[in-house]
């Protein structure tokens, strides 16, 4: 019997995961333990590995897509076994593949299922017996429609791909279509001076063999389309933007009103959702999961800037896949700042004595930088101060036992805050050792889930921007942050004098349901109390 | 706040309108020397005397007939149905004198007149005596259609209902007469055409009005346990619908139930369906659903006709319904 690999969960955040690269491919041995891809989880690249010996049957999520975690990614079994679970309708991973969802499940234009699967897939949504649609394309921004201003194929006409088959008149100008496929025109379904919604077939191309889809070929023009960004429309692009423009063309996707007003306000492709109302409907919490996660990678832009170009238009805005980082980001914060009440406490530090520590470690050849000063202050401030050491656990409250600091690293994608652990009991050389290591390996995206979990406070360090003070939201479980500014010249007054010194401004946020400000208070006048006499970060 | 039964406050609405205006009179069925069917108008007899309690005999047409005429030439009559099912027999002055008087004579003649009774099923009266007709009288252009759930809304309304300067069509609720509640003393007036969240939630809206009242926040405590937020909404007043109060609630919970117990088909339930999904649209997020009493004529039997009716168990299944949960 076959065995489907579910998309494994390699992080306590990971929803979801792009498949970067398949190390098999269909046909393939695979033993238990082996390396069969590399998944890109929000955090981190990672390998997946075969749980079993067997073949490698069928490759579900194709590279570059993304899968939920626990949804099949692949099936092994044992050689020329079919694939079971649904699946049996793809006898071979060449026979048409995108057709085998759509027959199980209400989604049934759901780029998933039309995405390029690494074998030889059928091009898009076959129109019924007539062939392959042609959706009428989104040739720019704001068309909603198209009117067919001439064919330039009949009906039974050969066509091959990237001919020009009809001419279309768009809010904008008229633009050839090109055929993306190698057939016979079929059908003509918009006439001439009609006008087709985007992503509404506007005719059917039939393969050489007459009806269904030619496999051999299609593959090619379907995984290059929307990178070659010809004028030829990308088959599954429009059919993307079909329900965006709330079209009932094409294929129909069930959704609520509410559930369509939403997705239409946060430009979300609805067909990329899966419905958990009745027959697959989407409703408001589907969006709402999917806003969390950000827009399906599936959507690529499917904009034609080339064309554009030469048409003498200026260049449009492109939409960026979101990476996976960023969709967990964006949803965490948007929990955070609304859910966790925050407050900040803004104190100076006088960092003389501080930065005289550094020098004299460069004086030892030990390189030490006041982030990792300010980490140890913290931690120690953390072990006197057990009661912002804590974490709002639901309905009870985690007072944690070790000074664990978190730092934040900015990668390209977005933060990671690896732990630097008992940073209280660590010297200056080894946590700046630590930290350095801990940075390399996340810009890498090569941390380990328990590296970047835990730890009750988080240090974020803007200071190297010359960014003299701002406020961080708070990391959850986390219940409080320190955002440090740069260390700068100021003149203060001590002892009536106008004097210079190294002035550091710290703020700190914390959750107002755990702490209290006389707590927060408390701490960072110890934290301040350290760094201004840092002998006392040894006693 | 004293505790008042539903009746109660009906009477101290009635015997305050009475006392601030000398033209405020109530006519109907033993309203007088037996003190109301439902005991509403008790004691007002010996208050106020036979000019102004005025006993009828069985003659809905007449007597509501009379009171519209009263109300041409400036008194303010209060006309006792003893029960909504009687009034049909009246139909023709309420519909076609008191609510089109204002505009056959060309804004010349007022016609301030209440019409009060019980409607709805009292309990094992069979399928003549135990209606809920309001979405009759909501039909028609020139009335107004009030159905208070609670004693306090009742003694409110009713006062605002003698003071309106238009037929008022209120209904009681057999079943609501004995019901307690706290009610303000002396000038409560609650405006006609003004909705009440009666209970505040985020998941579903559940809209309804007089007795099914009850059976919703029933519903919702139980549905509570379970996690599931419920706001209830009560329309109290049928015509004017209030809207701005209807659409509030949708767009807050984006799902909608409503109870009614009158049958569906042209329900004012059904208006209200009509009002949320032209205007609220783009707001829904799952169809709306209706509880209403079965389309058949109400059974003489006891538990034929509590299985007519709606009741706790049927609106949790629709919530349940409307949210899409397991179960429904």
């Amino acid at each position: 019997m076959s065995t489907p690999i579910p998309m494994p969960s390699l992080s306590p955040t990971m929803k979801e995961g792009k498949i970067i690269k398949w190390l098999k491919k269909v046909g393939d041995k695979v033993s238990s333990g082996e390396a069969i891809a590399e998944v890109e989880t929000d955090k981190s690249n990672l390998e997946i590995e075969a749980y079993d010996d067997g073949v490698l049957l069928e490759i579900v999520v194709g590279e570059g897509e993304m899968a939920q975690v626990g949804a099949p990614i692949a099936h092994i079994g044992a050689k020329g076994e079919k694939v079971q679970a649904g699946k049996a309708a793809a006898p071979a991973p060449s026979a048409p593949k995108a057709e085998a969802p759509k027959a199980e499940a209400p989604k049934a234009e759901a780029p998933k299922a039309a995405a390029p699967a690494p074998a030889p897939a059928a091009a898009p949504a076959a129109g019924g017996g007539e062939g392959i649609a042609i959706p009428m394309p989104s040739l720019s921004p704001t068309m909603k429609e198209g009117k067919i201003v001439k064919w330039l194929k009949k009906e039974g006409d050969k066509v091959s791909s990237g001919e020009p088959i009809a001419e279309v008149e768009t809010d904008k100008s008229n633009l050839e279509i090109e055929a993306y496929d190698d057939g016979t025109l079929s059908k003509i379904v918009v006439g001439e001076g009609q006008v087709a919604t985007v992503g509404a077939p506007i005719a059917y191309i039939a393969g050489k063999a007459g009806k269904a889809a030619p496999a051999p070929a299609p593959s090619a023009p379907k995984a290059e389309a929307p990178k070659a960004a010809a004028p030829a429309p990308a088959p599954s692009a429009p059919k993307a933007e079909a329900p965006k423009a709330a079209a009932p063309a094409g294929g129909r996707v069930r959704a609520s009103p509410l559930a369509k007003r939403m997705a239409r306000d946060r430009g979300l492709d609805l067909s990329a959702l899966q419905g958990s109302g009745p027959l697959g409907r989407v409703v408001k919490r589907d969006i709402e999961a999917a806003l969390a996660k950000g827009p399906p990678a599936a959507q690529k832009p499917a904009k034609a800037p080339a064309a554009a170009a030469r048409a003498g238009v200026r260049p449009e805005p492109q939409s960026v896949p979101i990476s996976s980082m960023r969709r967990v980001i964006a949803q965490r914060m948007t929990e955070v700042k609304p859910g966790v009440p925050h407050f900040y406490l803004t104190v100076d530090v006088e960092m003389d004595a501080a930065m005289k520590i550094r020098e004299e470690a460069k004086a030892l050849e030990s390189k030490v930088s006041v982030n990792d000063i300010i980490v140890k202050a913290a931690a120690i401030a953390l072990r006197r101060y057990p009661k912002i050491n804590v974490s709002l656990q639901g309905d009870h409250i985690l007072q944690y036992a070790t000074a664990d600091v978190g730092i934040a690293v900015a990668l390209e994608e977005g933060l990671i805050t690896p732990i630097i652990r008992d940073a209280d009991q660590k010297g200056l050389a080894a946590i700046s050792a630590e930290s350095r290591e801990l940075a390399e390996r996340a810009r890498k995206r090569a941390l380990k889930p328990d590296e970047y979990t835990g730890g009750s406070l988080t240090v974020s360090n803007l200071g190297m921007y010359g960014i003299d003070q701002f406020v961080a939201v708070i990391n959850p479980p986390q219940a409080s942050i320190l955002a440090v500014g740069s260390v700068a010249d100021k003149a203060v007054v001590r002892d009536g004098q106008i004097v210079a010194r190294k002035i550091l401004t710290v703020t700190l946020s914390c959750d107002h349901r755990v702490i209290d400000g006389a707590i927060g208070a408390e701490y960072l006048r110890e934290f301040k109390t350290l760094l201004e006499h840092p002998m006392r970060l040894l006693f | 706040m004293a505790e008042l039964m539903y009746r109660e406050a009906l009477n101290q609405a009635l015997a305050e309108e009475m006392e601030r205006d000398a033209n405020v009179f109530l006519i109907g069925e033993e309203v007088g020397r037996y003190n109301g069917a439902f005991k509403v108008s008790l004691g007002l007899l010996d208050r106020f005397g036979s000019a102004r309690i005025i006993d009828a005999p069985i003659s809905e047409l007449g007597f509501a007939g009379l009171g519209v005429g009263a109300a041409m030439v400036g008194l303010r009559p209060v006309v006792e149905m003893m029960t909504w099912n009687f009034a049909i027999l009246a139909m023709d002055q309420i519909v076609n004198n008191a609510a089109k008087l204002r505009h056959m004579s060309g804004g010349q003649l007022r016609c301030p007149i209440v019409f009060r009774g019980p409607g709805g099923a009292g309990g094992r009266l069979s399928s003549q005596h135990s209606q809920a007709l309001e979405a009759n009288y909501a039909h028609f252009p020139g009335l107004k259609v009030i159905a208070p759930a609670t004693p306090a809304d009742a003694k409110g309304m009713l006062k605002s209902a003698i003071r309106d300067e238009n037929p008022v069509i209120m209904f009681e609720g057999e079943r609501l007469y004995a019901i307690k509640g706290e009610v303000p003393e002396g000038e409560h007036v609650v405006p006609i055409g003004k909705a009440d969240v009666k209970r505040e939630g985020k998941d579903v809206s559940i809209i309804t009005w007089s007795r099914m009242y009850y059976f919703c926040e029933e519903a919702a405590k139980q549905l509570e346990q379970e996690g599931i937020s419920v706001e209830i909404l009560d329309l109290r007043t049928l015509r004017p619908l209030d809207e701005e109060a209807i659409l509030a609630t949708v767009r807050k919970t984006n799902r909608v139930v409503i109870v009614e117990e009158g049958w569906a088909l042209a329900g004012v339930g059904a208006s209200v369906v009509d009002i949320i999904q032209s205007k609220a649209f783009d707001d829904l997020d799952a169809p709306v659903v209706r509880v209403t009493g079965l389309d058949v004529n109400m059974s003489y039997a006891a538990n034929l006709e509590n299985a007519t009716q709606p009741d706790a168990p049927k609106i949790i299944d629709a919530v349940k319904k409307v949210l899409y949960r397991e179960g429904a």
